[in-house]
């Protein structure tokens, strides 16, 4: 069997028939026990010396059968580690069961022409145990060979023993497997382990720490194996130490999953919250084996979880206090509006209800009728653009009352820029509305009573001088109409509605309209009002309306407004800081020059133009006057 | 003769509006109601041509005495410190002078819209 090629496979080899194992596989588990190449063991030796001395024969080998070559773990008489695979006898004697024997080589057609045979060193006798897996699978065999043909072959006891022996060798085989694999296993937990962001350790059942990894003395500072044993609960904080070792406790003597947060003090001194937690490994009887635990430095986590905890509880707080918001998120498109207890209160729906979310179909009955289609009018706008939401109505409460709320919210869009949803907050604004309309009644009142008053005060000038000569009687007149602009001015500025700007939106563009509308206004064609238009507050009012009252009574009894043709141009002009008002009278009667006395209007002009911290100036020309007056911006609007 | 119905609870301003009645027309007959009740009396026991109506007077306001010069067809003014557009809807149609008045709109308001002078 020379011919054939080194490294044919054993199963190809002619004249072997098919075995019952695959060869791949039979190869892969010798290797697994990890015994070829080994150096000689005094284990396996013995076992050959024994088998030699039994069976009264020169040579005994431990063979195991490789893929093209036989290595012998132990051998005695042949002095060789290996052979090549096709001058194996063992080969041939791994395909039979038990106990293979061949009392004469040169008779058997299988061997006779082995170089081992027809050469040195002209082996004539064999007789092989199988060396075989459990599952049955042969890794080689226990043999014995004799340089003289035994025809008899073995006694019994000889094949007894040297099956006895083969099984030895195997049990020895497997040990050493078993203690590899388990080697190779703990190799792979301690590197594994090692590699772990968390600290990982083991105990013995009675709970005493026999290992920790890498990362433990890492975090701790720990000098190595100095945590051994209880030593681990020096590190908790004190507060934490009899809680922890309860709980430990609690579980070695129970097999519970240990699971605690402590804080462990880190080689910086600094004291971290850390998740402990184990679980027990437990043989076949279920028996506790050992302990595998963690330590999870929580620090981080839990000081977010805390700023979490406190913003969200803050968040609930500040929406709980009054009981008077609540939040929803409108799904758009799905028609669903999800929503807290806060507006399911509001719109005395069931908290659940809102909870997993309703059509908005199912809101709009609490909505107050005549605030339904400005509402409805309000979320179409945000839907078709605006985005933002805001809208003020009223909802109807179970108990029939009724709550103003405000509504503002978002409109949220996917991406192609559709809106998918509206989020936003709802407030109960009813003390707000209800202080606002007590102000704005108040405000009114007031103002009712102020306007009764002047009313009064005309009454009166007019009855004291009823019946008196037609001077007094003038005189009056003259006293009720400058009374009448200066209410005209106050009712101007009046404090609007609650809730307005300051100076309710007042201009003096607005307070010259109103103040000359007795003359005709701008519709008349005879006053012309141009320019920039500025804010005019309550305190700038009284004392314009004045002087503009005076300036049109006398431009109306003796300047441009007492002939038809006449007429008034009044131009207001920023000036930086300032306001300038020009007022200018043509195609009046000619100008004769500057008035002898001093009239009411001139000081009143000169004497308010002053009090707002402004100036006026006149200018008597023929065409008629011009009188341009400056005031502070700041002051118009005091 | 016309027969004038003022309803003013203020004395001094009722005072007022009967001089610029009279001086409008110094043959009126001017009756002064200071209250809804007072109102009430002299428009029961007399026909008036026309009447100039405070809001609030002492008893309340005078909506009903509007509504009553209105069914009999007798033309009426308010006079008041009240904003027109707090009066009930039927009533927005009302000729509004508001105080406090310059009494040449009374007065004009007398004789275009109450007298029917011009």
């Amino acid at each position: 069997m020379t011919e054939l090629p080194p490294g044919a496979a054993l199963a190809e080899m002619p004249g072997f028939s098919a075995p019952a194992w695959d060869e791949a596989h039979r190869l892969a588990e010798l290797r697994s026990y990890g015994i070829l190449d080994t150096p000689p063991e005094r284990d396996f030796d013995e076992v050959v010396q024994f088998a030699a001395q039994l069976c009264a024969a020169p040579i005994a080998v431990v063979n195991l059968i490789d893929q093209d070559r036989q290595f012998f773990k132990a051998e005695i008489g042949l002095s060789l580690r290996e052979t090549p695979l096709d001058v194996s006898i063992c080969a041939h004697a791994i395909l039979q069961p038990d106990l293979f024997v061949v009392p004469d080589t040169t008779r058997d057609p299988r061997f006779a022409a082995n170089p081992l045979v027809t050469g040195a060193p002209h082996l004539r006798f064999y007789a092989g145990a199988l060396l075989e897996t459990a599952e049955g699978l042969p890794l080689g065999t226990l043999c014995v060979l004799d340089y003289v043909a035994r025809p008899e072959g073995l006694t019994p006891e000889q094949a007894f023993g040297l099956q006895i022996l083969a099984r030895q060798v195997m049990a020895q085989l497997e040990l050493r497997r078993a203690l590899a694999m388990r080697e190779a296993s703990e190799r792979r937990f301690r590197v594994l382990a090692d590699a772990m962001p968390q600290m990982v350790w083991s105990t013995l059942p009675d709970g005493s720490h026999d290992y920790y990894n890498a990362r433990w003395y890492e975090f701790t500072g720990v000098p190595f194996g100095s945590t051994d044993g209880a030593g681990w609960n020096g590190m908790f904080h004190p507060d934490d130490q009899a809680r922890a070792w309860a709980r430990w406790r609690h579980s070695l003597e129970s097999g519970e999953p240990y699971e605690i947060e402590y804080r462990l003090r880190r080689a910086d001194g600094v004291y971290r919250w850390t998740l402990g937690r184990a679980l027990p490994v437990r043989d076949a009887e279920g028996r506790i084996e050992r302990w595998f635990g963690t330590c999870t430095d929580i620090e981080d986590i839990k000081a977010t979880e805390d700023a979490l905890r406190r913003s969200e509880e803050r968040l609930r707080l500040a929406l709980s206090a009054a009981e008077m918001v609540g939040t929803f998120i409108w799904d758009v498109r799905a028609d669903r509006i999800a929503a807290d207890p806060g507006f399911a209160r509001l719109f005395s729906v069931a908290p659940e209800a809102l909870a997993a979310g309703v059509s908005i179909a199912a809101l709009e009955p609490a909505v107050h009728p005549e605030d339904a289609l400005r509402l409805r009018a309000r979320i179409r706008a945000a839907l078709q653009g605006e985005r933002g939401f805001e809208a003020e109505y009223r909802l109807r409460q179970r108990d029939g009352g009724l709550r103003w709320v405000v509504a503002r919210g978002r409109c949220e869009g996917d991406a192609a820029g559709q809106v998918s949803e509206l989020r936003g907050v709802i407030m109960d604004i009813t003390e707000r509305k209800l202080a606002e309309e007590g102000q704005e009644l108040l405000a009114r009142e007031l103002s009712h009573r102020i306007k009764n008053i002047f009313t009064v005060i005309g009454g009166m000038i007019s009855l004291s001088s009823s019946g008196a000569t037609p001077e007094v009687r003038g005189f009056a007149q003259v006293l009720r109409r400058r009374l009448q602009a200066l209410a005209v001015a106050h009712d101007y500025v009046r404090p609007e509605a609650a809730g307005a700007a300051p100076g309710g939106g007042t201009t003096l563009r607005g307070l010259l309209a109103t103040l000359l509308a007795p003359y005709g206004g701008e519709e008349s064609g005879r006053l012309r009002l141009m320019g920039d238009d500025v804010p005019v507050g309550v305190k700038a009012a009284t004392s314009l309306a004045l002087i503009l009252h005076e300036l049109a009574t006398n431009a109306a009894k003796y300047g441009a407004l007492s002939r038809e043709a006449g007429h008034v141009a009044i131009t207001l002009e920023r000036r930086g800081e300032r306001l300038g008002l020009t007022w200018q009278e043509r195609g009046g009667p000619e100008v004769a020059g500057p008035p002898e006395r001093r009239g009411f209007g001139t000081i009143l002009a000169e004497r308010g133009s002053l009090q707002l911290g402004g100036r006026v100036a006149q200018d008597w020309d023929r065409a008629g006057l011009t009188l341009r007056l400056e005031v502070p911006l700041a002051r118009l609007a005091g | 003769m016309r027969r004038i119905l003022i309803v003013e609870d203020d004395p001094m301003v009722a005072l007022d509006l009967e001089e610029i009645v009279l001086g409008a027309d110094a043959q009126a007959r001017v009756a002064l109601a200071a209250s809804v009740r007072e109102a009430e009396r002299a428009l029961a026991s007399l026909e008036f041509d026309a009447a100039l109506l405070d809001i609030d007077v002492l008893d309340g306001k005078t909506y009903e005495v509007a509504t009553r010069l209105h069914e009999r067809g007798t033309p009426f003014a308010f006079v008041s410190a009240s904003r027109p557009e707090e009066l009930p809807a039927p009533l927005r149609n009302v000729p509004f002078v508001p105080k406090p008045y310059d009494p040449a709109d009374i007065e004009r308001t007398l004789r275009a819209r109450l007298i029917g002078e011009d």
